[in-house]
Order: C-alpha cells, then sequence, then structure tokens
C-alpha cells in the first residue's frame, strides 16, 4: 500500500505510505476523494496545481478475474470539475501486482519538456527524459517503447492530442496484445497529462508484491464463486463475446432513443449496416476476431479486432459507443469507415465520442455534409497536424458549437452525450445533467431498466421514478467504480444473489472488514459527496445539472419528446 | 390474429430456416399480449428482455394487434 508522488517540476519521485484517511479506497473512490482533498478546485486544469491520479481498483492486482479498470482522476479542462474516466487493459493489474496504491503526478514540467514514467517489477520508478518521442502517435509510440523497454509492460499514453492539450485528449491504455487501443476517453484528462509534460507511463506486468489480502482463503473462494456466476450469466458469458458491446444498436434504435444527425433524429435510418450482428458476421467473414481478450484476467471478452477485405488489423474493440458517435451522429453508416475513424482516434488519442460529436455539430453547422467519411476522416488528420480547424474538433462539441455559431451541442457540462437519446429514454437525463462527471453514460446506466418488458414500471418517455433510478445507479456505480472490476462483471452481481454476496466477501476479504450491503452504498454516497463537493468549489452549482437547452425545446423523432424532468427534480438527485 | 416478428442477437439461431430479412410469422389468439408471444416462441425473459412494437418499447403485459411488427432483443446490461 502505497502512494507513488510524481513531482514534474521538481523530476522528484517519493513512495510514502497510503494515509490512514484514504485506506480502504481504491480505483474512482481514491481518486475522487484524494482530489477534493488535496487539488484547489479554482485551479487551472493545466497548470502546476492539477494533479493526475492514476489509482488501480480495490482488487486489481489479485487473482479475481476481469479487475484490470484503472481509475485516473484530476481536474478536467473539458469540464471544470472534477473527473474520474477508468479504462481497461493490462497496466491496472500490473500496478496491483506491484503493491501501488496510486500514481500522484503533481507539479508541470518546463514547456516542451517531456518524459516517459518507468516503473520496473521492482516496484523502482524512474522518470527519463523522452524528447525524441514529440508528436508521435500512439502506436508507433508503444512500439518504440515495447522496443525500448521490453513487451511485458502496461503502459498509458498520450497522442500529439494530449501534447497540444485538447480537451477532447484521451489517455490510451495498452490491451493484453500490447496496442494502445482502449482509451480513458473522457473529460480529457489527455490534456492533463501533456500540460504536465508525461507522455507516457510504463509499468511492468513482472510485479510479485500485492497487497497481502486479509482473509486469502474466503477470498480464493468467493472468486471461484464470482467468476463462475459471471461465466454462466446469459449476458457476459455468451452474449457479449458473440456481439460485443454493439449490442446495443437494435434495441436503442428500436426504442427511438439512438441519437442521429447530430441528436435530430432517434432511429438512424440504415442502423442495420452497423449493428453488432452485422459488426460480428462482418469480422468472421474477413478472419477478424470477436470474443477478443482485451484486458487482463477478462474471461468475457466483449472485444474485438476489425480487419479490412484484406484481413489487415484496423483497429480492436469497435465499440458501440464508438458506432454511435462516428457513425450515427455523423450519418455515417460504413463500418469500414468508423473503424478507421476508432482507429484515428486511438492514434491521435482523443475520445472517440467527444470527437465523433464535435464533428456532427460541425456537420449539422454546414461545414461538411452529414455522411461525408471521407470528411469526417480529413478532420481527424487535421486534429493530428494541429491545425487551428483541427484544434477546434479536438476540443470538442462546445468549441465546435461556437466557432459555426451552431446552437445544437449535445453535452451537459461541456461533455459530449452518450449514444442515449435523453429525451427517448427521461432517465439517462438525469444521469447527463447531474453526473458529477458531466454527461457520461456509465455513471449511471438505467437504459436497461427502462427498455425491459419484464420486471420494470419505468415508462423511457415519461420522466416519473427517473430520478429515483439515476440517484440509486450513480451511487452503486461510484462504489463499483472504486473496485476494479468491469462494469460487464456487474450483471452477475446484481442478478445472481450468491454473486452479491462473493462480491461483498471479496471486497470484506481485501480489507479485513466485514462490510454489508449499506456499506457499500455509503462509500458511493461518500464518493459522490466529494465529488460534489469539489464541483462546488469549482463553480459548478445545481444550475449547471441541466442538459444542452434544445433538449428542452426540440422534439425528437420518432417520439416528439423533448426533456420533461424539471429543474426541481433534477436538484432532488443529490439531496443528501 | 397474425404477427410478424424479427429476432435479434443470437436469438435467431433457435429458429431453424429463421429468414433475418424478412423475420417470421407467428398466428396467436386475439388479445394475445407480449408475454404470451414469448411463451408460444419459448423464449425466456432471461433470453427475450426488450419487444418493440412499430418503434414503441412494450412491457410485458401490452396487448397485441393483427399485422403487428415486433422486434425481440436479449435483455440489455452495460453501456
Amino acid at each position: 500500500m502505497k502512494f507513488l508522488r510524481v513531482n514534474m517540476t521538481e523530476k522528484s519521485i517519493k513512495a510514502e505510505a497510503v494515509p490512514q484517511a484514504y485506506r480502504g479506497l481504491g480505483g474512482r473512490g481514491l481518486t475522487s476523494i484524494v482530489i477534493n482533498a488535496e487539488v484547489p478546485p479554482s485551479c487551472d486544469p493545466l497548470g502546476p496545481e492539477n494533479k493526475l491520479i492514476c489509482a488501480p481498483g480495490l482488487l486489481s492486482g489479485t487473482t479475481l478475474i476481469n479487475t484490470s479498470r484503472i481509475s485516473i482522476g484530476a481536474k478536467s479542462p473539458l469540464t471544470g470539475g472534477i473527473k474520474e474516466s477508468n479504462v481497461g487493459g493490462t497496466i491496472s493489474a500490473a500496478l496491483g501486482r506491484l503493491g501501488i496504491t496510486a500514481i500522484i503526478v503533481e507539479g508541470k514540467a518546463a514547456q516542451g519538456e517531456l518524459y516517459v514514467l518507468k516503473i520496473d517489477e521492482n516496484g523502482e520508478a524512474a522518470l527519463l527524459p523522452a524528447q525524441g518521442l514529440k508528436g508521435m502517435r500512439t502506436y508507433a509510440l508503444v512500439k518504440t517503447l515495447q522496443k525500448d523497454y521490453g513487451e511485458k509492460n502496461g503502459i498509458l499514453c498520450i497522442g500529439p492530442a494530449g501534447e497540444y492539450q485538447l480537451a477532447s485528449a484521451s489517455i490510451q491504455s495498452t490491451d493484453v496484445d500490447g496496442r494502445p487501443c482502449r482509451a480513458a476517453g473522457r473529460g480529457g484528462l489527455g490534456a492533463v497529462m501533456g500540460s504536465k509534460g508525461l507522455k507516457a507511463l510504463i509499468v511492468s506486468q513482472g510485479g510479485k508484491n500485492p497487497d497481502a489480502l486479509a482473509d486469502p482463503e474466503a477470498y480464493r473462494q468467493a472468486a471461484i464463486v464470482f467468476a463462475k456466476a459471471v461465466k454462466e450469466h446469459p449476458f457476459s458469458g455468451q452474449l457479449m463475446p458473440a456481439l460485443g458491446t454493439s449490442m446495443l444498436v437494435g434495441p436503442i434504435n428500436a426504442a427511438g432513443a439512438f441519437p442521429s444527425f447530430n441528436a435530430t433524429q432517434g432511429v438512424l435510418e440504415g442502423w442495420e449496416k452497423v449493428s453488432g450482428e452485422k459488426l460480428a458476421e462482418t469480422i468472421k467473414a474477413r478472419g477478424g476476431k470477436s470474443g477478443h481478450m482485451g484486458c487482463s484476467q477478462c474471461i468475457i471478452r466483449c472485444s474485438n479486432e476489425f480487419v479490412d477485405t484484406k484481413g489487415k488489423y484496423v483497429t480492436a474493440a469497435l465499440e458501440y459507443e464508438t458506432v454511435w458517435a462516428c457513425g450515427g451522429m455523423t450519418g455515417i453508416t460504413d463500418l469500414d469507415a468508423i473503424a478507421r475513424m476508432d482507429f484515428l482516434c486511438d492514434d491521435i488519442g482523443v475520445d472517440t465520442m467527444n470527437t465523433g460529436v464535435a464533428i456532427a455539430v460541425a456537420m449539422d453547422a454546414g461545414y461538411k455534409p452529414f455522411g461525408d467519411a471521407q470528411a469526417a476522416v480529413e478532420l481527424l488528420e487535421e486534429v493530428a497536424k494541429g491545425t487551428e480547424i483541427g484544434r477546434i474538433i479536438g476540443n470538442g462539441p462546445v468549441a465546435v458549437g461556437k466557432h459555426f455559431k451552431h446552437h445544437r451541442v449535445p453535452v451537459a457540462k461541456n461533455q459530449s452525450i452518450a449514444a442515449y437519446d435523453p429525451r427517448g429514454i427521461q432517465g439517462m437525463a438525469v444521469t447527463y445533467a447531474t453526473s458529477p462527471m458531466g454527461a457520461d453514460h456509465t455513471a449511471g446506466w438505467v437504459v436497461g431498466q427502462n427498455l425491459a418488458a419484464f420486471g420494470g414500471k419505468l415508462d423511457p418517455l415519461s420522466p416519473t421514478g427517473q430520478v429515483e433510478a439515476s440517484r440509486a445507479a450513480q451511487i452503486a456505480t461510484a462504489a463499483f467504480d472504486s473496485t476494479g472490476l468491469c462494469q460487464f462483471a456487474a450483471t452477475a452481481a446484481n442478478d445472481v444473489p450468491a454473486a452479491g454476496q462473493a462480491l461483498l466477501t471479496l471486497l470484506s476479504a481485501k480489507l479485513g472488514t466485514a462490510l454489508t450491503p449499506e456499506d457499500v452504498t455509503a462509500l458511493g454516497v461518500r464518493v459522490i459527496k466529494a465529488e460534489r463537493e469539489f464541483n462546488r468549489k469549482a463553480g459548478l452549482t445545481n444550475q449547471a445539472d441541466r442538459l444542452a437547452q434544445f433538449f428542452y425545446e426540440e422534439p425528437l423523432p420518432p417520439h416528439g419528446k423533448t426533456v420533461l424532468v424539471s429543474d426541481q427534480e433534477m436538484d432532488r438527485t443529490f439531496d443528501f | 390474429m397474425n404477427v410478424r416478428v424479427k429476432l435479434f442477437g443470437l436469438l435467431p439461431r433457435r429458429f431453424p430456416g429463421y429468414d433475418s430479412e424478412k423475420g417470421m410469422e407467428v398466428d396467436l389468439p386475439p388479445g394475445a399480449k407480449v408475454k404470451d408471444l414469448l411463451a408460444r416462441l419459448g423464449i425466456s425473459k432471461e433470453e427475450g428482455g426488450i419487444i418493440a412494437v412499430e418503434g414503441m418499447v412494450q412491457k410485458a403485459e401490452a396487448e397485441l394487434r393483427d399485422g403487428s411488427v415486433l422486434h425481440v432483443f436479449h435483455p440489455i446490461v452495460g453501456g
């Protein structure tokens, strides 16, 4: 249990025992509570006072399946508030096996200086000058780093967009095949990393010093029960490996809630061409991979490898949200073009969602026609070059809207919505508006319970009950995102009582305290309270818990609804 | 009455000869509900959790009409 404090101003690295106040925290709980305690809320997100915190989950680095999420936190240059973006890959487990609870990057290197932070299998850390890596795109960058430092490393890195400090810049994470194709995309954390002068974090996967478990035998047994439930659940055991996240394209279009043509349509005409079924069929016919393993210790295997007509690699893990942002929002229904855009976003280091939506806003403003895949690819190349229009696109939908004086900018707290229109699923209006993270579907996903035929009473087109549903989901997610577990493993924990109990046992056996479900809820509340406290001090009051105005004024076809959740209702979400 | 059913995800594999373009026709008694259709097809609620009728998602108790076109999807989780 240790923090590594890396000061980029002084080029110093200090290991310290985790202070008592932070014991028992991991992942998002840790990043958010430390940021609230240590980062001045009014600071410049790209200045020396901001801190970039990388924290594996509480259970990362143990033998439990699917515990490879790492939370990255800072004050966001996109939202102006607190941010946690989590990502899979290999680095979370690598840090966990080194007994590193968090890396806290502070200060700022002199302008133009660039470094990599290297941590070896003994946990020894070094800041190494890396001027030669300046401007490198992420795929070429990780190849160079693997050549220089070995292939058995997990890597977090930024591309040109991070170096330009653009507000949509991502931090890319290497998958089990060593490719930088997984992204902590949201909130511009790549810009924070770039502002500090840190190009990459390279962590040995050879660590053998994880934190001791309080009760190893109880942990071992519960881990078996949990893994069995995940494997046997139809969603995580069959559906996700077969179709991946793009299985959502069909149901969300059927519900009329797939924001298309910059959120002017709720159904994408021709969605069958970009559905999960079509994606899996295309990949199979070309010799690519579905059911691919992207993250350490994953048994769900929702990832895929998309290949071109000649069978050559294009991108890995073409995901639902990317198919939507780069496809539905732009009116592009060509999987090859969408896959190319996904690769470019990963390679340049930008969030596929904020960037796809930024391009959609530019198209809606008349700058390029909807459906013009060539134009979309060219705009991404402009981001890489750092041209004026490239920087506007790379700063996200709000920057594009301001530039073109276009009103229809689908955001909350400056961050683009995700692939569920808040007018078609009113519960997502609550999550987008009130999440301390800005519009973030993962912060409180209430889609399933709105659309389910069985066992739910929520009407997706009505505001009734949506605040309560979103509140419960946001609290549960804040706690879950502290564990390092993949959200797709949560399904089994929610649906199978023995798996839910096993998760409690796992947390208890790790920490040496008998936890109850109420303790887990209390953790979620504690995390959200810290995040909202930071945001209030940063100037984001309840008035910021609103969606872009057009969502309240422009009805979405086919249902013709606007957002119907009132401001007073929104403010009830976190009335604790 | 007669409805047309389109299946998604892994559901088509359950019905040999299923035509993914046209879907399949199912005869039901008048007044049949969404849940009755699923029972007729032998699709459990764990397998078929989202049902859309002419672009509107419906609950299990919703009544069907002759000539309706239904889309049947798996329950969804995630993000």
